[in-house]
């Protein structure tokens, strides 16, 4: 246990060593284990909570899963643009999808950007919904603390919903 | 394809009807309007359907057009894949105008990727874009450098003008000095040669004509070792003068007799040519000279005020005559060789100090010295 009675508490270094962990098979899986993952998780978890409670949790993982990257791995941006294009080599790089920007209002903290080829939705069927909660809270979790002030994501086209590309609207909370 | 009119509208008939949904399909993509004719595909369900359709492709063909004119802010509500991959283009397009707008902030680390050839095209303009920049900037601050360096080379040879100029007036002044001081010396060695020959058979009396003749030849030995002083020290730069000290080098030489001189400046230094001696020199000897029999002291004092520090030279012997205020510190003015008083303004001018007279009638003569602020001190 590690508190409050926890068993389990994230950090970076539970990734582990994939180097030593993995020699043969190396750092990479095929996407249809991810989604497996995913989905799967997410079916279990509606059961027993519901759909929007699932969501929810969703949302907070990513948005954790979101700090947690940008502290781990991308570095100390020195402003907006450099902190974009960081973003967008490394989901490139680690296939994450295509990072676009479509608007960015740093003064109102108001920005649009699309995610394509995402890892979590493209090519799946059309479901009429947005899927990608995880991804909103990703995405929310990352202009937080690259700004220091709480943001909201707000999946606004997927490809579930019959779009060719995720689009998001993230937008500064205002206390 | 068959003519509208002629299509038959009869629901019952479902090739007639299915040739007709065709044709109405068709008239929407191919004019991007509906027919309006009151056509019927069957049920009303079928029509919602068909409306439906219809309604969503015109939607999208103008959010096509739309974006074909450049305007990217439309928002398409109609889904599926011809619908995705034109907001996917729109998503691409208003990325590429994002981007365009970074680079015209000076962001040139902006790149487009997946984009076929077009990013191959972009990327290469933009990094000539850096390049240029890069080499805008190197000019820039080349150009920056050479204006600095020009700039400090026009100061330069201002000062050095400025210097010259500065020099060679001082020198002027030197030789007028040293003219109007040796002329004097001449005058008066001519008057004790002449006494000395009328004394010819008074040796006691020749005797001391000699000492004076003697002391007027130190006296310009003197002054002539002053200008090769001058040279090495006073056209440089001005000096801290003590002014009791000055006074008191400058005065054994000239002929008090009974007038006494009292110099009550404590230890005050003012910054100026070292020719100011000679301004002393000059105030003091004018005193003596025009004082006259009735004078009986020569007081120089000094007072701070708000405009500066006043040194005060003032006689209590025959005053300067009404007509004369004026004309004092003009060139050529003088009962004497007419130098005195205006060298005495010119030397003083040199570290903006100024000299005015201001005596009242029947209180002797009254000279006034301000040195400006910054230009004195009692260390």
């Amino acid at each position: 246990m590690t508190g409050n009675g926890r068993k389990y508490r994230f950090s970076w270094k539970i990734l582990g060593d994939v180097s030593t962990g993995r020699p043969n098979l190396g750092p990479t899986a095929r996407i249809e284990v991810y989604r497996l993952m995913q989905y799967t998780l997410r079916d279990v978890l509606e059961q027993e909570f519901g759909a929007e409670k699932t969501d929810k949790l969703y949302y907070s993982a990513g948005q954790l899963a979101g700090k947690e990257f940008y502290t781990n791995a991308m570095g100390t941006p020195a402003d907006l643009n450099d902190f974009v294009r960081t973003l967008q080599n490394l989901l490139v790089e680690m296939g994450i999808g295509i990072l676009r920007i479509e608007k960015s209002d740093p003064d109102t903290g108001s920005f649009v950007m699309t995610v394509s080829e995402d890892l979590d939705c493209s090519g799946l069927p059309e479901t009429g919904y947005g899927i990608c909660t995880y991804d909103e809270g990703f995405i929310a979790g990352l202009m937080e603390s690259f700004t220091g002030v709480p943001f909201m994501a707000k999946e606004i086209d997927c490809w579930c919903t019959g779009d060719r590309t995720c689009r998001f609207a993230v937008n500064r909370i205002i206390r | 394809m068959a003519d509208r009119h002629e299509t038959p509208k009869d629901p019952r008939k479902p090739d007639g009807g299915a040739a007709a949904v065709l044709q109405e399909i068709e008239a929407v993509i191919r004019d991007g309007t509906v027919s309006g004719d009151g056509f019927h595909p069957g049920d009303e369900e079928s029509q919602q359907r068909l409306e439906e359709i219809l309604s969503g492709i015109m939607a999208t063909q103008q959010f096509a057009l739309a974006m074909a004119n450049g305007d990217l802010s439309r928002d398409l509500a109609a889904k599926g894949y011809l619908a995705g991959s034109l907001k996917s283009l729109q998503s691409s397009l208003r990325h590429l105008t994002w981007q365009a707008g970074q680079i015209a902030q000076g962001d040139f680390g902006q790149r487009v990727h997946f984009m076929g050839d077009f990013s191959a095209s972009f990327n290469t303009m933009v990094e000539h874009l850096a390049r240029d920049e890069i080499d805008r900037t190197r000019r820039e601050q080349e150009l920056m450098s050479a204006n600095m360096a020009l700039t400090q080379e026009i100061a330069e040879h201002r000062r050095t003008e400025e210097a010259l100029r500065l020099t060679n007036r001082k020198l002027n002044l030197l030789a007028s000095i040293t003219r109007h001081d040796i002329r004097n010396q001449l005058t008066a060695l001519s008057a004790f040669l002449y006494l000395t020959r009328e004394t010819s058979g008074d040796p006691v009396a020749q005797a001391a004509y000699f000492d004076k003749e003697d002391r007027i030849l130190t006296t310009i030995i003197s002054q002539i070792n002053f200008t090769k002083d001058y040279e090495s020290l006073g056209v440089k730069e001005p000096v801290w003068n003590n002014v009791a000290s000055i006074i008191r080098e400058v005065t054994p030489e000239l002929p008090f007799g009974s007038v006494r001189l009292v110099a009550e400046t404590g230890g005050l230094e003012i910054y100026a040519d070292l020719l100011a001696a000679k301004v002393f020199y000059n105030l003091i000897d004018n005193a003596l000279r025009y004082g006259g029999e009735t004078m009986t002291e020569i007081r120089v004092t000094s007072e701070e005020t708000p405009g500066g520090l006043v040194i005060t030279v003032q006689d209590d012997g025959a005053g300067i005559a009404a007509g004369d205020h004026d004309h004092l510190f003009t060139k050529g003015f003088g009962k004497n060789t007419g130098f005195g008083l205006h060298l005495s303004r010119e030397i003083l001018s040199l570290t903006n100090i100024v000299i005015t007279e201001d005596s009242e009638p029947g209180t002797g003569a009254r000279f006034r010295i301000t040195v400006p602020k910054g230009a004195y001190r009692f260390p």
